[in-house]
């Protein structure tokens, strides 16, 4: 059972998303933004450049470089650097001939796409320009912006660039943008920055360092940790004990595999404990999302761990 | 694990493995070359980024970028040493060989944009990795190097970014950021009549960003040659005989969709690819589901152990849950085979499966475990 957390802890406006590779970043991405959606928030989930796990997992065909709404309260997008960078000359610039005329320019073309970490700030100017937005009654458009982050190690780069440009850029544009940027992460009233990890030895380990990182070196609050892929117990809680003290293996043939399965079962179940109580030393919540067992990996286990969010939510809101 | 691999740790004089993220890559390099030291060889495994538990697991406190001896098994006749690659110092030696003279190289890194960047210009790291892969071979005469590459969508990058540092260089005009010329890009711009430009420039990134980077650029630009030469002898290593990629992967259905372009990126650049190696693959617990089985016979099975239930209702209920816990591992472990089978149509050379291992890998004998295990896989057969 998950402790129970305000919606607002799990669902700021600016959510990013972040782990190892393979722990299931998109499928958070997709189960928050579901959640946020189905609160009645009008909700935008970005992808950055990737293959676009997040819209599939929802079961909608992929969204594209341009907004596509999915389902109720829930648009998509995956954020394309190249035209992230053309909407940004064109905002600062109004005019498209006087852009063509800067950036055609084949010395500042060149220099402005060797920047180092570009297409990366770009991606994340453009989600935070999303934050921005508001309609012609000066009210917000999106009520929640949630992003599938880069994957661990070079997450790491990505959130400190804002930081780096903001430094290394003294004044001018790029450094008001870096530094406006660098306030909306570094603000934990509008901006969460989720962990996940998975309940096994590697991806615990990386969860730590990635947090003592944030949180310390670089000094941005994390919101959340999330423990996906917890295994449900084989043995109800009264029996355990003595299915633990059953350590001679069955010579009997029809039960020894179903106590092989149980063991291994188990065991996960011990190392999963285990982690969990590590992650718990952090100095943040930690939510565990049950394993989805089953053929597939689709729209009905992303419902499912929407309602596990949802059910810690709502016994607090 | 059977021939196919052993041959390869037997004779491959480079290693090197590839792979998205969280796949268990850098394991995996640890495990193929702890074998290795097993077959009698020299070995040297070189990791970009490992975590602390590796090292442990290796048997080391630490790991760092000192070449460290791996404590092995007495009776293993070969060697297994580890280092890891120092991402900060790896910009500094690049410079600091490739530039022409040392005012050159002091000027590159005492530049603002270079302390800002040199760990993540494109570029660097990948050489300075080959460079030690050379320096391993070369000068400390190991039998084998085992790379381990870093992870992500990023791993295509570190083929590529050797050549795309020296194309982005190549492309910006050489006049505009020679070294010796001392007009600025601004000053430069306004000359030639684009104050337009400049104001546009002004604009999107305040004025002398632009002017600091092109100078920046234009002093790393002094070591473009060097740079060249050096990405031939990173794109003659990796291509030489002796040389071996092994894929790395996990048996998810996205997992292996990113192995299969992976591995069409690997062709498309003409690399050795060895195989791929599908890890932590789910074993089927063979069961007979026409078996008989009620309580009773879980009661008398449970015979002799130390705490037994008590009510007979409880035999049924676990029972229940015991056979729902089989089939979810066995219908994971069929899923498993399915994704490997798909893998095996898909990409046309050896396929190996590392089973998944109950131990968290935190000793050396789980890793020479998970190498031992590492079987090849036959099409149409269950893994």
């Amino acid at each position: 059972m998950n402790q129970a957390l305000r919606s607002t802890e799990i669902l700021k406006r600016f959510t990013l998303i972040t782990g190892k590779g393979g722990v299931g970043k998109s499928t958070l991405a997709a189960v928050l933004a579901l959640v946020s959606a189905k609160r009645g928030h009008k909700t935008l989930v970005c992808e950055l450049n990737t293959h676009e796990r997040v819209s599939r997992l929802l079961g909608h065909e992929p969204a594209g470089s341009s907004i596509k709404k999915l389902e109720d309260n829930l648009w998509s997008v995956n954020i394309n650097p190249s035209e992230a960078m053309q909407e940004y000359g064109l905002m600062k610039l109004k005019f498209r001939a006087f852009y063509r005329l800067v950036f055609e320019n084949p010395l500042v073309g060149a220099l402005v796409r060797f920047i180092p970490g570009i297409n990366d700030l770009l991606m994340l100017g453009k989600a935070f320009n999303h934050e921005r937005e508001v309609d012609q009654n000066g009210q917000p458009v999106w009520d929640r912006i949630i992003i599938d982050a880069p994957a661990t190690g070079h997450s790491l780069t990505f959130f400190t660039l804002p930081k780096v440009i903001m430094n290394a850029v003294p004044s001018g544009n790029m450094h008001r943008e870096s530094h406006d940027m660098w306030s909306l992460l570094a603000d934990p009233a509008r901006c969460g920055i989720h962990l996940v990890s998975l309940p096994e030895e590697l991806p615990i380990q990386e969860t730590m360092e990635l947090f003592s990182a944030l949180t310390e070196d670089i000094q941005l609050p994390v919101s959340t940790v999330f423990l996906n892929q917890v295994p449900a117990p084989a043995i109800p809680r009264h029996l355990s004990d003595d299915f633990d003290q059953w350590v001679d293996a069955p010579s009997d043939e029809v039960i020894k595999p179903l106590w092989d399965a149980g063991k291994l079962r188990q065991q996960h179940v011990n190392d999963s404990n285990r982690f969990l109580k590590k992650l718990e030393r952090l100095d943040c919540p930690v939510i565990c999302l049950p394993m989805q067992y089953g053929i597939d990996f689709g729209r009905r286990e992303i419902d499912a761990l929407a309602q596990t969010i949802d059910e810690a939510i709502t016994t607090r809101d | 694990m059977i021939d196919p691999l052993i041959k390869q740790l037997e004779s491959a004089s480079l290693i090197v493995t590839a792979g998205c993220g969280g796949v268990g890559k850098t394991t995996v390099a640890a495990a193929l070359a702890l074998r290795a030291a097993g077959l009698g060889r020299r070995v040297a495994v070189l990791t970009i980024d490992p975590a602390k538990r590796l090292a442990q697991a290796l048997g080391l406190t630490e790991l760092n970028h000192e070449l460290k001896r791996v404590p092995t098994d007495e009776k293993a006749s070969g060697e297994l040493w580890a280092m890891m690659l120092d991402t900060k110092a790896a910009g500094d030696n690049m410079v600091l060989r490739f530039a022409q003279d040392r005012k050159v190289a002091r000027g590159i890194l005492k530049n603002r944009y270079y302390g800002y960047f040199s760990t993540s210009l494109a570029g660097t790291l990948e050489y300075m990795a080959v460079e030690q892969v050379r320096v391993l071979m070369d000068e400390h005469d190991f039998d084998l190097v085992v790379l381990d590459t870093p992870p992500a969508a990023h791993a295509l990058d570190f083929f590529d970014a050797p050549d795309r540092l020296v194309d982005g260089l190549m492309k910006i005009p050489l006049n505009a950021i020679d070294g010796t010329n001392k007009k600025s890009i601004s000053s430069r711009l306004a000359s030639q009549g684009r104050q337009i430009v400049l104001r546009g420039l002004n604009r999107l990134t305040g004025g002398p960003f632009l002017d600091d980077l092109a100078e920046f650029l234009g002093q790393f630009r002094s070591i473009l040659g060097a740079l060249q030469d050096a990405g031939e002898q990173v794109r003659a290593l990796l291509r030489a005989d002796g040389t071996s990629f092994f894929l790395v992967t996990a048996p998810s259905a996205p997992r292996i969709e990113d192995a299969i372009a992976f591995f069409g990126e690997l062709e498309r650049r003409q690399l050795p690819v060895g195989g791929v190696i599908v890890n932590r693959v789910h074993q089927e617990i063979l069961f007979d589901t026409n078996n008989a089985i009620n309580g009773d016979l879980l009661a008398s099975a449970w015979e002799g152990a130390a705490l037994k239930p008590k009510r007979e209702s409880d035999y049924h209920q676990l029972l229940t849950r015991l056979t729902l816990t089989l089939s979810e591992h066995n219908q994971r472990a069929q899923q498993e085979a399915h994704i490997c089978e798909t893998l095996a149509l898909r990409i046309q050379q050896p396929q190996f499966i590392a089973p998944r291992l109950n131990s968290g890998l935190t000793s050396q004998a789980d890793l020479l475990e998970l190498a031992n295990e590492i079987q090849l896989y036959v099409s149409g057969t269950s893994p």
